[in-house]
């Protein structure tokens, strides 16, 4: 049974084009020039109870627009959108009450007030019984350990510390779904695994549907057996990670500091992904091409002063997708 | 409703508490800006010294008038200061946040600041309704004090109202804080009878921000001046209703603002 | 040339003022608002109380009532939050290593943006209340000598009590709230909002005895002569007698509050 259904779902949106100068002003003010911007084109996905879904993605991919409409805070142009039977924006009030959201850069709760007061007034805002409150506080207090700073206002939490605390006020009651939105953005190694832990552990317990947006590699790979791509308003691949990972999670990047200006070709073996002043991000699959025998090829071409060897980040497999269209879809379509 | 005026008591009231951490520059803080209110008063006075009245304007009805709009600004301050917020709370994802609780969002914006700065006002309004109630030359009876009530409870709503549709600008304008300052220098001319002055003010005050409704008009109920007796009495009494007016269509105004903002999410 | 820094950051402080075009405005709409609801008043008592006093007298104090608000836009928007803002930052002991001192640096910034509130609110506002009020201005020169004196008397004396004020942060942070009560007492001591010569008898005795009156009463009674041009002279004299006191003061506070900082290390 499926919790969450997607059916041609877009959003757009009109961008009143500004114009500089006061002629400019003048002039949009009787003939605006407006551009319709597709944030999200005509997208489908199901979701079923239980699930934990990566939903990934460039900055402005129209994560965040499916987001907000999945939430209810966007009202969409086109398509359907229903989570257990609620239109979410035909019923935001009480459609709130079987969702928990955590945005990673902004807090739900009350930066003056202790942690403790800030749940309590959710209990209140969300009418949770108080049995259910207390069974939900012990069992995040004894998962997530937040008991020590519990009595602590959350100006003066640390990021990690104030991310649990989100997690579980987004979790107090009971939602049957919860979107975590970068979640571990901003946090050191340790606490980053910690609430991993706890989302799967969550997740297990409680089976509740987790939506999780991140740029962290290891957060998906961690957590989700299905990933969504989503490029352009559009859904690029949805399936499951392993097939992407092994096309993709092979792909290493090379950054080289040359000592002249370079022109790389690129090939089946590398591309170049970026370029900032004599510094290239060579993307290739090592597979393919060895880091040394690259390393060889270039230094034969040029002078190279520095280089170093990175992981790639989910980022860098959405941007090759993105930056090679055609081949990558390509790519998907044949998984 | 019920749960959504529960709410905002709980959170206005967590506000609360947090402000009364630092005790010395909270009382610091409403003693000077209550001050500053009784010094401009305090200027009325002289001139009521000097001249007596103000053509037909006895000092008891001028201080009335004054009381009225400054403790009604304080209270509505306490309440609603956080809806001249809205714009930032839009442009940091705020907003999001609070729409995303089964509860009203305009609870839980203004239950974030509970404005302890009302109290100066509010306290200056009252010192100086002890000093001067006699000069009011009211006949306390029980209908007058209900009407009074009822007066200040209108006055706030009206001050809520238009600051809940300079809120809803923030949807389309999103910086609101030249509205706001409009908003407080027009109510400068409601701490006096609004008739002292000419036609334009008097129009705004009357139509536009409808600040005359939060001082001159109801003060019709209470004050025996000729101005008043142009109407009949009752007409003073049922101009409070105009605060609800006022009320349901700045909520429209909102509602209609809050739907552009979840067709466009700007 | 050694004042080259300082007409430099005058300059700065101006261009910064006049960029804000929007914004700018609508607090020149709203400064006016203000002003234009103490002159209304002002004409509204005069006009309704034409029997208790003179004809010269009335257009007297409406004359008063315009310059008053036109001075005070200027003398009124020195800011007092210099040094707080500075220690609130942490930026005061990189300011302190500038091979110019701050104290200067501030004052030339606050003669920069008097200029431009000069320029861009003081004039207007004056304009727009002398056409409405129709008021024709015909000086005598000496009268504009008058008048230009006691600004700039008035102006270092504002900038000094600002200072002065300001300077309290390096002990207590919470200066905001001892500007609230300075602005109270300023509304009664300065005469900005009443005349002084409708104060009764025993005010005017406290009055008289302190400084604050020649920052807004003091260069319009000499541009209305409202006083003879010898006893002027001493008046000049006692003002400035009161600007060396404060000067002393802000002195002695400034050294000990850069003492004060250089011991903490900022």
């Amino acid at each position: 049974m499926n919790l969450i259904r997607i059916e041609n779902l877009s959003k757009h949106f009109v961008i009143n084009k500004r114009q500089s100068g006061i002629g400019g002003v003048i002039k949009s003010m009787f003939k605006p020039e407006r551009l319709l911007k597709k944030a999200v084109d005509s997208i489908d996905m199901q979701i079923a109870a239980g699930e934990i879904v990566g939903f990934i993605g460039p900055n402005g991919a129209g994560k965040s627009t499916t987001i907000k409409m999945l939430t209810g805070i966007l009202v969409p142009t086109a398509g359907t959108v229903e989570v257990g039977g609620i239109v979410p924006y035909k019923q935001r009030k009480a459609y709130t009450k079987n969702i928990g959201v955590v945005f990673g850069q902004r807090t739900q709760l009350w930066w003056n007030l202790p942690v403790d007061e800030s749940f309590d007034l959710l209990r209140t805002i969300y009418r949770i019984p108080r049995p259910a409150y207390q069974k939900n506080i012990e069992l995040f207090t004894e998962v997530l350990g937040i008991d020590e700073f519990l009595h602590m206002p959350v100006r003066q939490l640390s990021l990690g510390q104030r991310m649990r605390c989100e997690i579980a006020a987004s979790l107090l009651h009971n939602p049957k779904v919860v979107f975590l939105d970068e979640p571990t953005i901003g946090l050191d190694v340790v606490a980053k695994e910690r609430i991993r832990e706890f989302i799967a552990k969550i997740n297990r317990e409680t089976g509740v549907t987790v939506i999780l947006t991140t740029h962290d590699m290891s957060d998906i790979e961690k957590l989700c057996k299905r990933i969504v791509i989503i490029d352009l308003g559009k859904i690029i691949y949805d399936g499951n990670i392993d097939e992407i990972k092994d096309r993709f999670g092979k792909d290493r990047m090379l950054v080289v500091d040359f000592d002249e200006p370079a022109t790389i070709q690129d090939c089946d073996l590398h591309t170049t992904m970026k370029t900032e002043g004599l510094r290239r991000l060579i993307l290739f699959n090592r597979d393919k091409i060895s880091a040394i025998d690259l390393i060889t090829k270039l230094s034969a071409q040029y002078k190279i002063n520095d280089f170093a060897l990175q992981e790639t980040e989910i980022d860098n497999i959405i941007r090759h997708i993105y930056e090679n269209k055609t081949e990558s879809a390509a790519v998907l379509r044949a998984i | 409703m019920l749960h959504d005026l529960y709410c905002y008591y709980r959170l206005a009231g967590a506000s609360f508490r947090s402000s009364l951490i630092n005790r010395f520059s909270l009382v610091f803080y409403i003693f000077g800006l209550g001050l500053t209110y009784l010094s401009s008063f305090f200027g009325i006075w002289i001139i009521m010294q000097r001249f007596g009245s103000i053509g037909a304007w006895t000092l008891g009805q001028i201080v009335f008038i004054y009381m009225l709009c400054l403790g009604t600004y304080g209270i509505g301050g306490m309440i609603f200061i956080n809806l001249s917020e809205v714009g930032n709370l839009v442009k940091r994802g705020e907003l999001d946040v609070m729409l995303l609780r089964p509860i009203n969002p305009v609870a839980s914006i203004i239950g974030v600041r509970f404005e302890m700065g009302g109290f100066g006002h509010f306290f200056a309004a009252i010192a100086i309704f002890l000093v001067f109630h006699k000069e009011f030359h009211i006949d306390w009876t029980a209908e007058k004090i209900v009407f009074f009530v009822l007066t200040i409870f209108s006055a706030i709503l009206i001050q809520g109202a238009i600051r809940l549709a300079i809120g809803a600008c923030a949807f389309y304008i999103t910086d609101t804080g030249g509205l706001n300052n409009l908003y407080n220098s027009f109510r400068e001319f409601a701490f006096y009878p609004v008739t002292l002055f000419n036609g334009i003010i008097k129009f705004i005050l009357f139509a536009i921000l409808p600040m005359a409704f939060v001082s001159y008009v109801p003060a019709g109920i209470f004050l025996d001046n000729p101005e008043y007796a142009a109407l009949p009495h009752w007409v003073w009494k049922v101009s409070l209703l105009y605060s609800v007016v006022l009320i349901t269509l700045a909520s429209r105004f909102w509602k209609i603002g809050l739907r552009h903002y979840s067709s466009t999410g700007s | 040339m050694f004042l080259a820094p300082y007409i430099k950051s005058a300059q700065i402080k101006l261009q910064d003022t006049m960029n804000f075009r929007v914004s700018f405005l609508i607090r020149l709409f709203t400064n006016f608002l203000y002003s234009y609801a103490t002159v209304a008043i002002w004409y509204a008592v005069v006009t309704l109380n034409a029997n208790s006093l003179s004809p010269e007298l009335a257009l007297k104090t409406i004359k008063f009532s315009i310059l008053s608000a036109a001075i005070g836009s200027v003398v009124f928007s020195i800011s007092g939050y210099e040094i707080a803002s500075r220690l609130n930052e942490g930026t005061i002991a990189r300011d302190l290593l500038y091979p110019v001192s701050l104290p200067s640096v501030l004052f030339a910034q606050a003669v920069g943006n008097a200029i431009s509130v000069f320029i861009t609110n003081m004039a207007p506002i004056l304009i727009a209340l002398s056409l409405i009020y129709g008021i024709s201005w015909n000086p005598a020169p000496l009268a504009i000598i008058n008048l230009c004196i006691g600004m700039l008397l008035g102006f270092i004396l504002m900038f000094l009590v600002n200072f002065i004020i300001d300077m309290i942060s390096f002990w207590y942070l919470g200066t905001m709230y001892c500007h609230y009560i300075k602005e109270a007492i300023m509304v009664v001591f300065c005469g900005s909002f009443v005349p002084l010569w409708f104060y009764p008898r025993w005010l005017l005795n406290i009055v008289n005895v302190l400084p604050f009156k020649d920052i807004i009463f003091t260069p319009i009674a000499g541009f209305l002569g409202e006083r003879a041009d010898i006893s002027l002279l001493s008046v000049y004299g006692v003002t400035l007698l009161w600007l060396v006191i404060l000067f002393a003061g802000a002195y002695f506070m400034w050294t000990a509050g850069v003492k004060k900082v250089v011991a903490q290390g900022g």
